[in-house]
């Protein structure tokens, strides 16, 4: 029976510590994460139609013209250096989704220089697009943090860190 | 000599490696107590108790401040235990529903009509484990924190999300009230589904248990309650999105895919999960005996059925009914005849032992074929004086060399101990064994659910297919040890050996009637 018990209490001890595995390591490291989530620039684009077909045979207004949502061209400047720099299209089988972003960039501790400019690209058939303000900001960077950039559905950048001078 | 039906060679493999272990657990726990013989039972026991210290938690949790009310649980006298209880016990069961999946692969209990219990309970895991998992997040400290946002990592690897799913932890504002009140939703409703597959997971087997006795019930629960009072889990630092969580206390039963994803990206984690899944799932396919059972299920001779319902009330897995017997009009015979369903059958053949006409069982091992063998074994050498015939189910004690030249005993390996013809034990006394031990699994251990129970209830009660009662029950001896303690069974064996020595200095004469079943019959 005792040895029973003691091997209960083993158990039981091996049960409680695989539930509490201490695990990981101190971050060294800080985090810029870049996350937004915006219907963009939608414009209206119209449709191809043969101009010689009759009033009565042309689609009426409503049906004339398709929203699309303008490409954007993503540009993350870091300490001078381009981090990154692609194309954000709009998702979705019929591209009509709102534009996503996530991107995260891993830094060491100390001083850095972010730069981000997140541009509508011209679409072909609509008028040229608005300019977008960039975000710039000098982080002090402390490990462990998170640093993040977003952008309001009103084209205002937000941002979650105390040091900054957008 | 032998029983053709034998585990399948991996599950000989995989016994010999986890044989310590299994020996280690057996010598501590002993046979009662020993949770691995019960793995299946206690882990919805264990669900049970998951279920019960759960219910109250969710009246002091608050959706809307998750870890501030966590933290008021985990401090408050009345419900930390509960809390403890709750996580330890979820974590126990993950344990025991591991163990079980062992033990299925150890019996060979995995293909043929096993194969849905397989599969079902396979998908019990997994949701088990996403349960675990919402659990687990619910409580909103940096541990759980870091369970989340490894979580969308993880499933970011699937190729079907058009923005990547790691954005619902991106800010902190994201994560609110509806978030959480999502949570405890599916951390309640999944486990009524859960519920529902378990008893579809039992749904083919005869008077499944679903609870274990209460001893058992009482010593793992008092067990638990101590280690809830003693050792509480921790509760770490809240969640903070804008910080990267660091050291975190791991979960391994819930959150063991984590390193996987932090070490092989979530592609890499996603796809081992996927692999690891699908080598479990495919198991009834390859893990199967290397005779296919089907071809091995029972069958019923109609003309020796006399319509007892006995193999009908014994098969452990509902795979015999009793129907309409097609007969002429006037015929003597009984109205039912026992039909195998072989689509259900394992192919245990404890239906075998419990026909006293012998006219059911899988094909070669009936009680005839029994009889027969026997009579081959025992013409072979014939018996000494004092000789013991050992009988020892092949799932336990029957695959061990330790039986190999022992003197006084002579040993036959056998299909389920619940299988062994009452006829057989009289014939070796006939035809000279001074006695006979039949070595079964422990009752809660048999491969086939209820071997050592029938056949108990068939030698010293006056179950159907019972020992005659002219037999001498003294030179009769059954035994239930497991496979792993064959030295025991031996040593027990030698005992029994020399106590009938000692008792039965006369020769013992038993009346000329003849075994009820005899092989002559058959051969008119």
């Amino acid at each position: 029976m005792i040895r029973r018990m003691l091997a209960t209490m083993v158990g039981m001890g091996l049960l409680a510590g695989l539930s509490n595995l201490p695990w990981g390591r101190a971050e060294r490291s800080a985090l810029i994460r870049l996350s937004w989530r915006t219907t963009g620039q939608q414009v209206k684009v119209a449709k191809v139609q043969d101009p010689n077909l009759p009033t009565h045979m042309r689609l009426p207004e409503s049906q004339a013209f398709e929203l699309k949502i303008r490409p954007y061209r993503l540009s993350v400047q870091l300490d001078q250096h381009t981090a990154l720099e692609r194309a954000v299209l709009a998702p979705g089988f019929r591209h009509d989704r709102p534009l996503t972003v996530f991107q995260e960039f891993s830094v060491t501790p100390g001083d850095h220089r972010l730069e981000v400019t997140f541009q509508a690209q011209p679409l072909e058939g609509s008028a040229p697009p608005l300019t977008a303000r960039p975000f710039a900001a000098e982080l002090a960077c402390q490990a462990g943090q998170v640093y993040l950039v977003s952008l309001d559905e009103s084209g205002q950048w937000i941002y979650y860190f105390e040091r900054a001078n957008p | 000599m032998s029983w053709k039906a034998r585990k399948p060679r991996l599950s000989r493999l995989l016994s010999r490696v986890l044989e310590p272990l299994e020996k280690a657990l057996h010598r501590l726990f002993g046979e009662r107590y020993n949770p691995t013989y019960q793995s299946g039972v206690l882990a919805l026991y264990l669900l049970g108790l998951v279920v019960v210290s759960g219910l109250p938690l969710l009246f002091f949790y608050r959706v809307g401040s998750p870890y501030e009310s966590t933290r008021w649980i985990a401090q408050s006298a009345g419900l930390a235990w509960l809390r403890s209880i709750h996580r330890y016990a979820s974590d126990a069961a993950m344990l025991a529903v591991i163990w079980h999946v062992v033990r299925m692969l150890l019996g060979g209990r995995t293909a043929g009509p096993r194969r849905r219990a397989w599969i079902s309970g396979i998908l019990l895991t997994a949701l088990l484990v996403v349960i675990g998992v919402v659990g687990l997040i619910l409580v909103w400290d940096v541990q759980a924190q870091h369970l989340a946002q490894s979580s969308m990592r993880l499933i970011e690897g699937l190729p079907i999300f058009s923005e990547s799913p790691r954005r619902v932890f991106a800010d902190p504002k994201a994560v609110g009230e509806s978030f959480f009140f999502m949570l405890i939703f599916l951390h309640v409703a999944l486990p009524l589904v859960l519920v529902f597959l378990v008893l579809f997971h039992t749904s083919r087997v005869a008077r499944a248990r679903l609870w274990p006795e209460a001893y058992l019930a009482r010593y793992y629960g008092a067990a638990l309650l101590l280690l809830a009072v003693f050792w509480p889990p921790a509760l770490a630092q809240p969640a903070d999105l804008l910080q990267l969580p660091g050291p975190v206390r791991l979960d391994v039963f819930y959150a063991f895919w984590m390193p996987l994803v932090e070490l092989w990206g979530p592609s890499g984690g996603l796809a081992a999960l996927t692999l690891l899944t699908g080598l479990l799932a495919s198991v009834p396919w390859w893990w199967k005996p290397e005779v296919e059972l089907t071809s091995q299920a029972s069958f019923v001779d109609e003309d020796l059925c006399t319509g007892c319902t006995q193999c009908f009330q014994d098969c452990p897995y509902d795979a015999i009914a009793m129907v309409e017997r097609k007969q002429d009009p006037g015929s003597r015979r009984s109205l039912v005849v026992a039909r195998v369903d072989s689509d259900l059958c394992v192919s245990c053949g404890i239906c075998t032992a419990s026909c006293a006409p012998m006219g059911v069982g899988p094909p070669g091992r009936t009680g005839r074929e029994q009889l027969r063998e026997a009579q081959e074994w025992s013409a072979r050498a014939g018996w000494q004086p004092g000789e013991v015939a050992v009988l020892a189910c092949r799932w336990g004690c029957g695959e061990s060399p330790g039986w190999d030249q022992i003197p006084g005993l002579r040993f036959m390996a056998t299909g389920c101990s619940g299988s062994v013809h009452t006829s057989v034990i009289e014939f070796l006394l006939r035809a000279g064994a001074t006695g006979v031990m039949i070595v079964s699994c422990p009752e809660r251990d048999c491969s086939h659910r209820e071997g050592p129970k029938w056949l108990q209830l068939r030698v010293y009660h006056v179950r159907e297919a019972e020992l005659q009662a002219r037999v001498d029950r003294r030179r009769v001896r059954l035994l239930a040890c497991p496979g792993v303690d064959v030295g025991r069974a031996v040593r027990e064996a030698q005992a029994f050996g020399d106590e009938l020595k000692a008792c039965l200095v006369e020769p013992v004469e038993l009346p000329t009637e003849e075994p009820r079943c005899k092989l002559e019959e058959e051969a008119s």
